[in-house]
């Protein structure tokens, strides 16, 4: 079948091309959309997106001229229902702008936001990335 | 990525359907096809509960079972587990609120796949099913008993030697520590509560193995209120995977007044209830030292939107367990259809749910609704 071979290969390609990585090599990693447009690259590594039960997901903040991270804050919400999550994520530093965050649960299927606020020293900036949950 | 993938799979199902002998009486688009399996498997595959080491043990389940029928669990004989979870309704009953030693203010819920629940009572005032089991044994109104008399009880008479073998003996331990144990054999119990294959899952397994024959058989009717239920009756949102519910609290329009000038506060007071406890899967009396499923106590969070909600039921084995809703407001699912068709918008709170609105189904719609719902209950029920 020709036509799903096409579609296999635009499969493959879209596979390999992933992001451009700046700091990030893994093939599965989202760019952020920042607030502003001079932010820091940040790459979100998905977890499974299953609903209403708890999953989690990797942060990469590619290095931030004033120096290393002090904090990220993490959410998710559903813009048209109007309603965030029922729970409070963990966060866990890894080290080199690496974040391990579980125990997110988006407990409705649809369109998801994934929001996230990262400081370090006097700079701040917020990104945020669509996330549709099956 | 994913979602290329995905519109490959549909794009094999599309083919299997045009081609398919019976194309013409499977109805559902391959995006509804693939909703439509997130509904199953069924049953679902559960292994014992860590929290409680007499789960799945086959000596409790026979215990729990006695228990659950024996009025001489509470203080003077006169109520059981079974007087208001009837067997032969679901574990539920007919009347609109329970009733115990006065009336309460909630309906009597199904314990049919009570094992598969994250959140227990309408409210969620427990995380695990054992500690919700010590909650009527202790309640006032309803079986009134006291961990000291279980642990009289326990001591001599009929279940002294059950006890000891499940547990070791009575005599060391502690009367709140007799007072879980039968908890968890009750707990062990109830987890074999379980609905069977429906003519839903027939379907569902059918379409998964692409034997659109065999998927044939649901009825049509059946399948257009499925489409009714994955599409515009948004049902779907909220009335998730294979037990039909996302095991959390939301806002269904039900009026919240138990009477005028009280209400019942719902999640609110479920949290309240929960973070005061100290059976929780967090606490001492977990038999899990790994305390797993204890980040949901952790980390829930409480806002003022809490209040008012319920838990979602499941929607499994419906048609036996009427009435319906937190307080047994409406008496069949018509009415809940009905309900859901001319939902009061007033009655939601101002920032609640964005998603229920009037639905204006066509009679044909609201029947087609209505077998859908009913092709859920079409197991086997357990006699009573
Ligand atoms: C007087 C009637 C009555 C009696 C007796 C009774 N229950 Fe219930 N049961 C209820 C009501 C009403 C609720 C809902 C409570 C709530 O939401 O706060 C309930 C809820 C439950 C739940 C939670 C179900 C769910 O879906 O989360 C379990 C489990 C349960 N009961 C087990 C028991 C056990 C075990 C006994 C005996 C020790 C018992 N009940 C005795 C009326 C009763
Ligand atoms: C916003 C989430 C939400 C949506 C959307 C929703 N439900 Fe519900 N449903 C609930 C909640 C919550 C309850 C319990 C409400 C209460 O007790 O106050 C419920 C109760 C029910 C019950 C009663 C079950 C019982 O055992 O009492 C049925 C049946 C039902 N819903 C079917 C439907 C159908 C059909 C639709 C679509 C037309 C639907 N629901 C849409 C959340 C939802």
């Amino acid at each position: 079948m020709p036509a799903n071979r096409a579609v296999a290969a635009l499969c493959l390609l879209a596979y390999l091309a992933g992001p451009a990585l700046a700091c990030v090599s893994d093939p599965d990693a989202q760019r952020m959309t920042p607030e502003t447009e001079a932010a820091p690259e940040v790459y979100a590594i998905l977890g499974p997106s299953v609903v209403s039960q708890p999953t989690g997901l990797e942060l990469v903040v590619c290095p931030w001229n004033s120096g290393a991270v002090s904090s990220v804050d993490v959410d998710a919400w559903m813009p048209s229902h109007q309603h965030g999550m029922n729970y409070e994520p963990d966060i866990e530093a890894l080290g080199n702008g690496r974040f391990a965050i579980t125990n997110m649960v988006y407990h409705m299927p649809g369109p998801w936001e994934l929001t996230v606020t990262v400081r370090a020293g006097a700079e701040r900036a917020s990104y945020v990335l669509d996330m549709p949950i099956p | 990525m994913n979602r290329l993938c995905r519109i490959i799979v549909a794009f094999h199902l599309v083919a299997a359907i045009i081609a398919g002998p019976a194309a013409a009486d499977v109805l559902l688009t391959p995006e509804e096809i693939s909703r439509t399996l997130t509904h199953g498997p069924w049953p679902p595959a559960v292994g014992p509960d860590p929290s409680n080491r007499v789960s799945g043990n086959a000596a409790a389940i026979a215990f729990g079972e006695q228990l659950f029928h024996d009025p001489d669990l509470s203080r003077d004989g006169s109520i059981s587990c079974a007087t208001c979870h009837v067997p032969a309704r679901g574990f539920s009953e007919d009347r609109p609120r329970a009733m115990g030693r006065v009336a309460l203010d909630r309906n009597t819920p199904s314990l049919m796949n009570v094992g598969t629940h994250r959140w227990f009572g309408w409210a969620g005032d427990s995380d695990n099913l054992w500690a919700q089991s010590l909650l009527p044994i202790l309640n006032a109104d309803e079986l009134a008993s006291d961990a000291q008399s279980l642990k009289t009880m326990m001591a001599d008479g009929p279940y002294a030697s059950t006890y000891a073998q499940l547990f070791g003996p009575s005599s060391d331990h502690a009367s709140e520590t007799v007072l879980v144990n039968i908890a968890k054999a009750l707990a062990a119990y109830k987890e074999t509560l379980i609905t069977g294959q429906t003519s839903f899952d027939r379907f569902r397994d059918a379409l998964e193995l692409g034997d659109m024959a065999r998927a044939a058989d649901y009825p049509e009717s059946a399948q257009r209120g499925l489409q009714i239920f994955l599409g515009k009756g948004n049902c779907a949102f909220c009335h998730t995977g294979p037990a039909f519910t996302n095991g959390e609290f939301h806002d269904a329009g039900v009026p919240y007044f138990i009477e005028p000038g009280r209400v019942d506060p719902g999640r609110h007071g479920g949290l309240k209830a929960l973070l005061e406890s100290p059976f929780t899967l967090d606490g001492a009396f977990t038999d899990d030292p790994g305390k797993r499923g204890a980040w949901a106590v952790r980390n829930v969070r409480r806002t003022h939107l809490d209040f008012g909600k319920f838990r979602v039921p499941s929607l499994r084995g419906a048609s036996r367990t009427a009435p319906y809703m937190h307080d047994g407001s409406l008496p069949d699912l018509e009415s809940v259809v009905a309900h859901y068709n001319t939902i009061d918008m007033e009655r939601l709170h101002a920032d609640g749910e964005a998603i229920l609105m009037p639905l204006n189904l066509s009679d044909d719609e609201v029947d087609d609704l209505l077998a859908f719902l009913r092709s859920l209950s079409d197991d086997q029920p357990v006699a009573d």
